[in-house]
């Protein structure tokens, strides 16, 4: 029960594994951007064989993989198949009123490789980096707003506390649904309703124990000092190694030759 | 020299109640001392330990720690860095992902220098033993691991005196003997002042003093020997003494007056039998 | 013929994981009508998944759990109706208020169990009493009480569902021994009027000496000792070896002993250990 996986972090050792946080941060969002700008089918082999790459290198299973693709597949169907009828151009087949154009086929095509590099792509972020790493790089990254009035460490200390507490609260709600079935209480009602009133009786109780420990932890993060006026260190910095920059220019040649790719 | 706590009248209530937890409470607390406080559910024992870091302060009378008085919001930070203070539920106090970091946690928010934060860590998790356990997540620790790291994360900011509100209670009798130890060496080895409420009796024999609070008053302050012989008044505020003394106190109701003193451990207890026995071998040699 | 027990249980979390830990290995026990049985163990021993077995809560990997000499895991077999025999009181009683008043809390289990509106209010009160509680708490709400009336409302909300087996575990954490009093005096007067068996789970066994009829010491997911509390503390090295206390009073007589006086040391009660003592003392001074 202790054991629950927080969120999708496969721990390991990889090269990957050991970036900067705010490195896998920025090269995701660079990623995205690299992706939207491919336009041809070559370019397209290419940089999926650069994810392939990538997928060696942090040693993730190819069933890991599998499943962040399998909930996002409906929805990228559902919006090719309408892409492939709606989209004019040289018909190459066609059923009364429906025709399927060679543009439709590609524009679909291209929807489809999109979507599916970008979501693998993504996933890597957080296969290979602990929420609490994510945290600590969006903390850095976003530290220039602190200027601006943001309280960026606060945001950060809730997010980490909400993190912390996600093994303890999961393991609460077990204990409370085997003291609510201790008192005859069934959670097998397949109704709304149903369903809807067997939650009270875990709800209530979650929420009450879960603002009890909201003001213990406050009382003991008083206790240790925590304040507005003196400004934070923090033990574990950190900082970009030559890892870092190795990826930075891995990118930067895929991003090169993607963009001469499009305007060629 | 001025006493490292020290309260002058103290007497509070919670904001929407009118009924006073805390009566007109006048104590203070040497450097280096160990002592356990004492009284049963509703006593308001929980309340005046938080009174003495200023987690709580006084509606009448003050409070001061090393000089610095509770209630002045600008003293708050030197108070808590010299009076930590451990609660009963290890789980609620923890609040990094990684054991270190959690340790780091307060000289972090003291803007303490990134080497100073290193080396403290790793003294405090140390003096706890737990320093193998760095680089652990906190909910893969038992109870009493959890608690200890507690107890580091409050070290780290080498505080003169920690405050224990039944930090033991939650735990089962290996982990209670963990931290128990761990207590008794701050206080005997590191000097560190000892403020420690508990319920258990094994615990406060040690206490070079004992405490007793009873609806918001202090009605005994004295060294463990001295208040452990009123053992039908204890009883009758709802709480227990010592087996040792209980056992001595009916053996006495029964006839047999081993001792004088008031038996606290189980080496008191063998020795005034063993003396009683020798007393009787005498009367009868006479 | 045994009300509930268990054969060869065995019992494994996250089997087939990484994380797979064995949590009970072979452990066979029985409970009879009436009886009063404390189980001790450190924490990790066991114990609190042992009693999530007895209701079926949780499902043995391997052996099986009989009540009334029937299995429960057979097929169709009524897991429900099994949880309103065999009551669970859990060490959090936190965990499972949820409603506006005491009275709606204590009624939850009633209404599952399909009990007919107009008899709740009876049926209330008799366990309220029972607890040590009067009329005045039925309409107040439960968040606002203290830390031992919320564990007797938790309390009497099991034993209004009248189980014929009520387990608790860890009844008593964290009261001061008044609320620790009240609630086994509780227990007791249950026990005498409706002469069901209860099973108390604790790590401290001064707790449970003092009124169960026999003891279950669990350590490492095994039977470590089993029988009266006399004869379990008769074992004093192995109960400590495995990071159980033995209760104080027996630990002073133990060390008595040691120490070289011929007196009984698996006494666990103050009054029997006073008497013991006041016997040998009493002795040695007609002999001289």
């Amino acid at each position: 029960m202790n054991d629950v996986m927080i969120g999708q972090y496969i721990p390991g050792s990889s090269k990957i594994h050991q970036l900067d946080p705010r490195t896998k941060i920025l090269l995701t969002f660079w990623w995205i951007i690299t992706i939207i700008l491919t336009n041809r089918l070559f370019y397209f082999g290419l940089t999926a064989l650069f994810l392939s790459f990538i997928l060696i290198g942090a040693q993730i299973p190819i069933i890991s993989i599998w499943k962040s693709v399998k909930p996002v597949l409906p929805i990228i169907l559902f919006t090719s198949f309408f892409n492939l009828i709606y989209t004019q151009g040289t018909v190459l087949w066609s059923f009364y009123f429906l025709a399927i154009t060679q543009e439709g086929v590609q524009l679909s095509l291209f929807l489809i490789l999109r979507i599916l590099l970008i979501v693998i792509g993504c996933s890597f972020l957080t296969f290979t980096t602990s929420l609490t790493s994510i945290t600590d790089g969006l903390e850095s990254l976003l530290a220039p707003l602190q200027k601006l009035g943001v309280h960026v460490n606060d945001v950060a200390m809730m997010v980490t506390i909400a993190i912390r507490f996600i093994p303890t609260l999961s393991e609460e709600i077990q204990k409370i649904k085997d003291a609510q079935k201790s008192r005859g209480a069934s959670f097998s009602d397949q109704k709304f309703l149903g369903k809807l009133r067997g939650v009270i009786p875990i709800l209530v109780p979650l929420i009450y124990s879960a603002f009890r420990r909201a003001y213990e932890l406050t009382m003991a993060i008083e206790c240790r000092c925590y304040n507005h006026e003196i400004k934070r260190t923090k033990m574990n910095q950190l900082v970009f190694k030559r890892n870092d920059l190795v990826a930075f220019s891995f990118f930067c040649t895929l991003f090169i030759v993607v963009i001469i790719g499009r305007f060629n | 020299m001025t006493a490292l706590i020290e309260t002058q009248n103290l007497t509070f209530h919670y904001q929407n109640t009118e009924k006073n937890l805390l009566e007109a409470v006048t104590i203070s607390f040497e450097e280096g001392t160990f002592t356990a406080l004492l009284g049963s559910n509703g006593s308001g024992k929980s309340t005046l330990l938080k009174q003495f870091n200023g987690l709580l302060t006084p509606n009448e009378g003050a409070v001061f720690v090393l000089g610095n008085k509770t209630s002045e919001h600008e003293n708050w930070l030197t108070i808590r860095q010299n009076v930590g203070l451990v609660f009963q539920n290890p789980e609620n106090q923890i609040v990094s992902t990684i054991v270190e970091e959690d340790v780091a946690f307060a000289l972090e928010n003291l803007g303490v220098k990134r080497e100073t934060i290193r080396q403290r860590v790793n003294e405090a998790l140390q003096m706890v033993d737990m320093y193998d356990y760095r680089l652990h997540p906190p909910y893969k620790l038992s109870g009493g691991q959890k608690q200890r790291v507690a107890i580091a994360s409050i070290l780290a900011m080498r505080p003169r005196c920690i405050l224990f509100d039944e930090a033991t209670s939650m735990l089962d009798p290996q982990g209670r003997a963990e931290i128990l130890a761990i207590i008794r060496r701050l206080n005997k080895e590191y000097g560190v002042t000892i403020i420690m409420i508990t319920h258990l009796m094994e615990e406060v024999i040690d206490a070079d003093r004992i405490l007793i609070l009873d609806k918001g008053t202090v009605v005994y302050d004295d060294s463990p020997y001295t208040v452990f012989q009123h053992v039908a008044a204890i009883e009758k505020l709802g709480l227990t003494v010592p087996v040792v003394t209980k056992l001595a106190d009916r053996l006495k109701q029964k006839g047999i007056h081993l001792s004088e003193q008031t038996l606290l451990t189980k080496e008191d207890f063998a020795e005034a039998i063993k003396q009683y026995m020798e007393g009787h071998h005498g009367t009868i040699e006479n | 013929m045994a009300l509930l027990r268990t054969e060869n249980v065995d019992f494994i979390y996250s089997k087939g994981t990484p994380f797979e830990k064995k949590a009970l290995s072979h452990v066979t026990f029985s409970l009879e009508k009436n009886e009063f049985v404390g189980i001790v163990g450190t924490t990790g021993s066991g114990k609190s998944t042992f009693i999530k077995l007895l209701n079926g809560l949780l499902a043995p990997k391997k052996g099986a759990v009989y009540f009334n000499e029937q299995n429960i895991w057979s097929k169709g077999y009524d897991l429900r109706a099994l949880r309103f025999a065999v009551g669970i009181s859990f060490q959090y009683p936190e965990h499972q208020i949820f409603s506006d008043t005491v009275k709606e809390d204590i009624a939850y289990g009633l209404k599952n169990q399909g009990v007919p509106e107009n008899l709740w209010q009876d049926k209330i009160m008799e366990v309220l009493k029972i607890v040590g509680l009067d009329e005045t708490y039925l309409e107040l709400s439960p968040f606002q009480l203290s830390g031992g009336e919320i564990r007797r409302v938790a309390l009497a909300s099991i034993m209004v569902m009248r189980p014929q087996v009520l387990i608790l575990d860890e009844p008593t954490a964290g009261l001061d021994p008044v609320g620790r009093d009240t609630i086994y005096t509780a227990l007791k007067q249950y026990q005498k009027e409706t002469e069901s068996t209860i099973l108390v789970v604790s790590h401290n066994m001064d707790d449970v000496a003092e009124y169960a009829d026999s003891l279950l010491v669990m350590s490492a997911g095994q039977i470590l000792a089993q029988g009266t509390p006399a004869e379990v503390f008769s074992k004093t090295e192995e109960l400590t070896a495995a990071g159980l206390a033995v209760p104080e009073i027996t630990q002073l007589l133990h060390h008595l002993k040691l120490s070289g006086l011929p007196i009984q040391d698996s006494l666990f009660r103050i009054e029997d250990a006073a008497q013991e003592l006041a016997n040998f003392l009493n002795e040695v001074k007609k002999d001289e």
